[in-house]
C-alpha cells in the first residue's frame, strides 16, 4: 500500500547549519571533497565533489566548514519542531530532509497543495529571516521516493512546492535519469543496456527484472514504476520490543542522556538480534519531570545500527535541550522510550555460522575507526583504483570511510581503459615519499643525457645517489627512455619527461625519469 | 509478511548448542591459508594464527605481499602500519583484495604501538615497518597479545634488514634477486629469481632454503626447485593471482 507522503528537502542544510549568511561562498569539505556548497560558491564554480585545492583554486574566499552531524541535526530539530503544528507524525531521515504521510493533515488544512504551500511558507519564514530565501523544496506524491523526486524537482525550478497527483507516479518518474535509483551497479548495467531513463526501466516486465537482478533490481523496479518503496518484508514487529530507561536523578545534560540511551539501544539491539530482525524505523520519546514530552520518527534506509540509534536519540536530545527558549523543556530527561516501528529481517547484517566474514568485516572496521580516532581521519587510508599511466597513478590511497565507502569507489570504465604509454607489469612495489636525485652515468664517468627526440647519449652503465650514503651501484640491465608528454593541454599540470628501467649488480631494480635534466629515482622494484 | 517468529523461542537455546559445537582447534592447525606455491616453502603450509613473522632483504615487500595474499583472498583483513613508500598498487598486483585491506600511517605521532594493539585481534593480519619500533619491550607486550588474539604480526624490512621487537616465529629473508627481462636498451623487466631463507623457532628450526620467482612472467609467484645434481630447474605450483587489468 502506498501512503501519500509529504517530503521537505534542504539539500544546502550543511551550509545553513554553519550559520553562514547566504550571499557567501560556503562549502563543507569531507576527506578532502566538497560534499555541500552554499548558492554563492556555486555561482563561483564550486561544485559537489571537488578537491579541496580545486575548489580553493576557483574562489579563494571560499570558508571551509568540516563536516559535523551532531550539528546539523541539533539546529534541523528546530525545523522539525516548525512543522509539528501539521502533524504529529514527522519523520526524520537525515538532517535536511524530513517526511510525513500527508493523510490526516491534509484534509484538515484543505488539500495536499494547501497543506504543501502551508509548510512551505512556514519553513521559507524561518530561514529567510537569517537570509536564506528559496532554500527548500517541498513535494507530495504516493510514496517517500516520487515525493522526493518531486521535492528535488521543486528546488531545481524555483517554485517551491510540487505536487504530484494520485495515480500519476510513474508518468512523473518516467522522465528522470535511472542514476536517481541510488544503485551503482545497477545503474551502470542499465546505462549500457541502453535503459537511460526510469521509464524505460518500468516498461520491462517484472519477472525478466527478477531474472537478471534479483530482489534488489525488483525493488529499484518498483521504485521505478511509482509503487510502494518499502520491500514487502518490511512491517510493524509481531510483539513489543519497546525498551524503557528511567533516568533517576533526572539528567541536564545531554551526554548524561546519551549514555543511558546507549544502554538501552544495545538492549534493543540485542533485542531484536535475538530473533533475526533489523530496525528501519523507530519512534524515540523523551520525557521530562516536568511532564514534558518529546516524540520523533526517525527512518533509515538500510537499518538501524546501536550506534545509529545513539546518534539519532543525542540529536533530538541536543535540539530539545539547547533550543530555542520556548521549545526547551523545564526539568531534567527522566524517561527515554525507545519504539521500534517498523521491522524487517536482518538479512545483511547477519553473521556467518561460526562467526562468518561480516563479523570480521566488522570488526576491522570498529579498530580502523579507532585508530583514525588517535591519529586523524587522513591517517587511514585504503587503495582506490583510478587507472592511469604510472605506478602512483593506477592505485591511489584515498582516506577510510567506513566499510559502507569501499564498494562505491571502483570506477570501473576508468580501470578498463586502455592506458597506452603505460608501464608495463610488474609494477614497483616501493615509491620514494622524498625525492631520491642521482645520476645516470656512462663508461666514461660523464653523464647521460635523453634529448628532445628520445635519443640516449650513451649507455648507462653506473648510477650515483646524491644522498652519499646510498652509494654508486653498477647497471648490468637498461630499457628505455620511454618518453611521456602528460597533459600537454594544460599549461600547470603539463610534464614531459624520459624514463629509464635499470637493473642493478645488488640485484635491485628502480625506475628512474629525467625530467628537465635533473634524473630522480621514481620507484624502485622491491 | 513473514518473520521468523517461531524461532524466538529457540533462541537461547540455539546459543548454548553453538557453544557446545564449537570445533576445537589446536594451535598449529588454526593456519590462515597462503597461495599455493608458499605452501612448500612454509613448515605449517600455512601462517600459524598468533605468530610473529620477519620478512627482510631485497625483495621483502613483494614477498610479504605476496605472503598474505592467499589470506586475504580466504577473507582476512591485512593492515599495513608505516610503510608509507609502498606503492598501493603493489598491493592489487600481489593479488590482495582490494576491500579488505588499509594502510595506516602513524607518522610521528609516537603512538604505533597503541595503533598496533588497537587492531591486533581485530584484523587477522598486521604488517608492520620494522624501522617503527625501537623499544623491545613494549613489542613483546605486542606479540604476547597477538598471540593471545589470533592476530599475526609480521615486520616488514625493505632494503636493510633491521633487527625485530619481537621475538620471531618465522623468518624470511630473500637475497641474491636477479632480474630477468632486460637487455642493453631494449625489453623490459619480468622477472626476477631470488633465494628465500626460512628459519625460525619450533617446527620452523630447521632452516630451509629455496628458490622463488618473485614475481615469474605473468604476475604469479613460483617456487623453483633444483634437481638432484643441481643444474636442472623444475617449475611447479603455478598459481593465477587475480591479474590487474588496468
Amino acid at each position: 500500500m502506498n501512503l501519500r507522503t509529504l517530503v521537505v528537502l534542504c539539500p544546502d542544510w550543511p551550509i545553513i547549519a554553519t550559520a553562514a549568511s547566504a550571499d557567501e561562498p560556503v562549502a563543507v569539505i569531507a576527506a578532502n571533497r566538497v560534499t555541500a556548497t552554499s548558492p554563492a560558491a556555486r555561482a563561483e564554480g564550486v561544485e559537489v565533489g571537488l578537491r579541496r585545492r580545486e575548489a580553493q583554486r576557483r574562489c579563494p574566499r571560499l570558508r571551509i566548514f568540516d563536516p559535523d552531524p551532531d550539528r546539523d541535526a541539533r539546529v534541523f530539530g528546530s525545523i522539525a519542531a516548525l512543522v509539528d503544528r501539521f502533524t504529529p507524525r514527522v519523520e526524520l531521515s537525515s538532517p535536511g530532509s524530513l517526511a510525513f504521510p500527508t493523510i490526516g493533515p491534509s484534509r484538515y488544512f484543505g488539500g495536499d497543495a494547501a497543506l504543501a504551500q502551508m509548510v512551505a511558507a512556514e519553513i521559507d519564514d524561518a530561514l529567510s529571516s537569517s537570509g536564506w530565501n528559496n532554500a527548500i523544496g517541498v513535494g507530495v506524491a504516493d510514496g517517500l521516493f516520487t515525493a522526493t523526486r518531486a521535492a528535488e524537482m521543486a528546488i531545481v525550478r524555483t517554485e517551491r512546492v510540487r505536487v504530484i497527483d494520485p495515480g500519476e507516479s510513474a508518468n512523473f518518474l518516467a522522465r528522470f535519469p535511472v542514476g536517481v535509483l541510488d544503485r551503482p551497479e545497477l545503474v551502470d548495467v542499465l546505462q549500457r543496456l541502453g535503459l537511460r531513463r526510469l521509464g524505460d526501466f518500468a516498461a520491462l516486465e517484472v519477472d525478466d527484472v527478477v531474472a537478471r537482478f534479483g530482489s534488489d533490481g525488483r525493488l529499484a523496479h518498483r521504485l521505478a514504476r511509482g509503487l510502494d518503496d518499502r520491500p514487502s518484508s518490511v512491517g510493524p514487529p509481531q510483539r513489543s520490543f519497546d525498551v524503557v530507561a528511567l533516568l533517576d536523578p533526572p539528567a541536564e545534560r545531554v551526554d548524561i542522556a546519551a549514555f543511558t540511551a546507549r544502554t538501552a539501544a544495545d538492549e534493543l539491539h540485542e533485542q531484536l538480534g535475538a530473533e533475526g530482525l533489523a530496525c528501519t524505523r523507530l519512534l524515540v520519546v523523551i520525557e521530562t519531570d516536568a511532564g514534558e514530552r518529546l516524540e520523533r520518527i526517525w527512518r533509515h534506509e538500510g537499518a538501524l545500527s546501536s550506534t545509529g540509534i545513539v546518534d539519532r536519540v543525542r540529536w533530538q536530545l541536543d535540539g530539545w535541550l539547547n533550543g530555542p527558549s520556548a521549545q526547551r523543556p523545564n526539568g531534567g530527561v527522566s524517561r527515554l522510550l525507545l519504539a521500534p516501528e517498523e521491522v524487517m529481517p536482518a538479512r545483511g547484517r547477519q553473521h556467518g555460522f561460526w562467526g562468518g566474514e561480516t563479523e570480521a568485516d566488522e570488526r576491522a572496521e570498529r579498530a580502523l575507526t579507532r585508530v583514525q580516532g588517535m591519529l586523524g581521519n587522513a591517517a587511514v587510508t585504503i587503495p582506490e583504483h583510478r587507472g592511469g599511466r604510472t605506478p602512483a597513478d593506477i592505485v591511489r590511497r584515498v582516506p577510510f570511510l567506513g566499510r559502507d565507502g569501499i564498494a562505491h569507489q571502483e570506477n570501473l570504465s576508468r580501470r578498463n581503459a586502455p592506458w597506452p604509454g603505460r608501464i608495463p607489469s610488474p609494477l614497483p612495489a616501493l615509491l620514494p615519499v622524498d625525492p631520491m636525485p642521482l645520476d645516470v652515468l656512462d663508461a666514461d664517468g660523464g653523464q647521460v643525457w635523453v634529448s628532445g627526440r628520445g635519443v640516449i647519449s650513451a649507455e648507462p652503465t653506473t648510477i650515483r645517489f646524491e644522498d652519499g650514503s646510498r652509494g654508486r651501484h653498477g647497471v648490468v640491465g637498461w630499457a628505455g627512455p620511454w618518453l611521456s608528454d602528460e597533459r600537454w593541454w594544460d599549461l600547470t599540470t603539463h610534464r614531459r619527461r624520459a624514463r629509464l628501467q635499470l637493473a642493478l649488480t645488488d640485484g635491485r631494480a628502480l625506475l628512474v625519469q629525467v625530467e628537465q635534466g635533473r634524473w630522480s629515482v621514481e620507484a624502485i622494484y622491491d | 509478511m513473514v518473520l521468523p517468529a517461531a524461532l524466538s523461542s529457540q533462541a537461547p537455546s540455539l546459543h548454548e548448542l553453538a557453544e557446545h559445537l564449537r570445533p576445537v582447534v589446536l594451535a598449529r592447525e588454526a593456519v590462515v591459508p597462503v597461495l599455493e606455491p608458499f605452501r612448500r616453502l612454509l613448515p605449517d603450509a600455512g601462517l600459524v594464527r598468533g605468530s610473529t613473522l620477519a620478512v627482510g632483504g631485497v625483495g621483502a615487500t613483494s614477498l610479504a605481499l605476496h605472503l598474505v595474499a592467499g589470506a586475504s583472498q580466504a577473507g582476512s583483513w591485512v593492515a599495513i602500519v608505516g610503510l608509507n613508500d609502498l606503492a598501493p598498487v603493489a598491493v592489487v598486483e600481489a593479488g590482495i583484495d582490494i576491500s579488505r585491506v588499509a594502510f595506516i600511517d602513524p607518522g610521528g605521532s609516537g603512538r604505533q604501538t597503541d595503533v598496533v594493539a588497537a587492531l591486533i585481534g581485530a584484523v587477522d593480519i598486521v604488517m608492520v615497518d620494522a624501522r617503527l619500533f625501537m623499544s623491545s619491550s613494549k613489542g613483546r607486550r605486542l606479540a604476547s597479545r597477538g598471540r593471545e588474539r589470533g592476530s599475526i604480526l609480521m615486520t616488514v624490512s625493505p632494503e636493510v634488514v633491521s633487527p625485530s621487537p619481537w621475538p620471531v616465529d618465522l623468518s624470511l629473508l630473500v637475497h641474491d634477486a636477479q632480474w630477468e627481462g632486460l637487455g642493453h636498451g631494449h625489453g623490459h623487466l619480468r622477472s626476477r629469481r631470488a633465494r628465500v631463507d626460512v628459519d625460525g623457532r619450533g617446527r620452523a628450526s630447521r632452516p630451509v632454503q629455496r628458490d622463488v620467482l618473485l614475481p615469474a612472467i605473468g604476475g604469479h609467484v613460483t617456487t623453483v626447485e633444483r634437481g638432484p645434481e643441481g643444474g636442472t630447474v623444475v617449475a611447479f605450483s603455478r598459481c593465477d593471482v587475480a591479474m590487474l587489468r588496468c
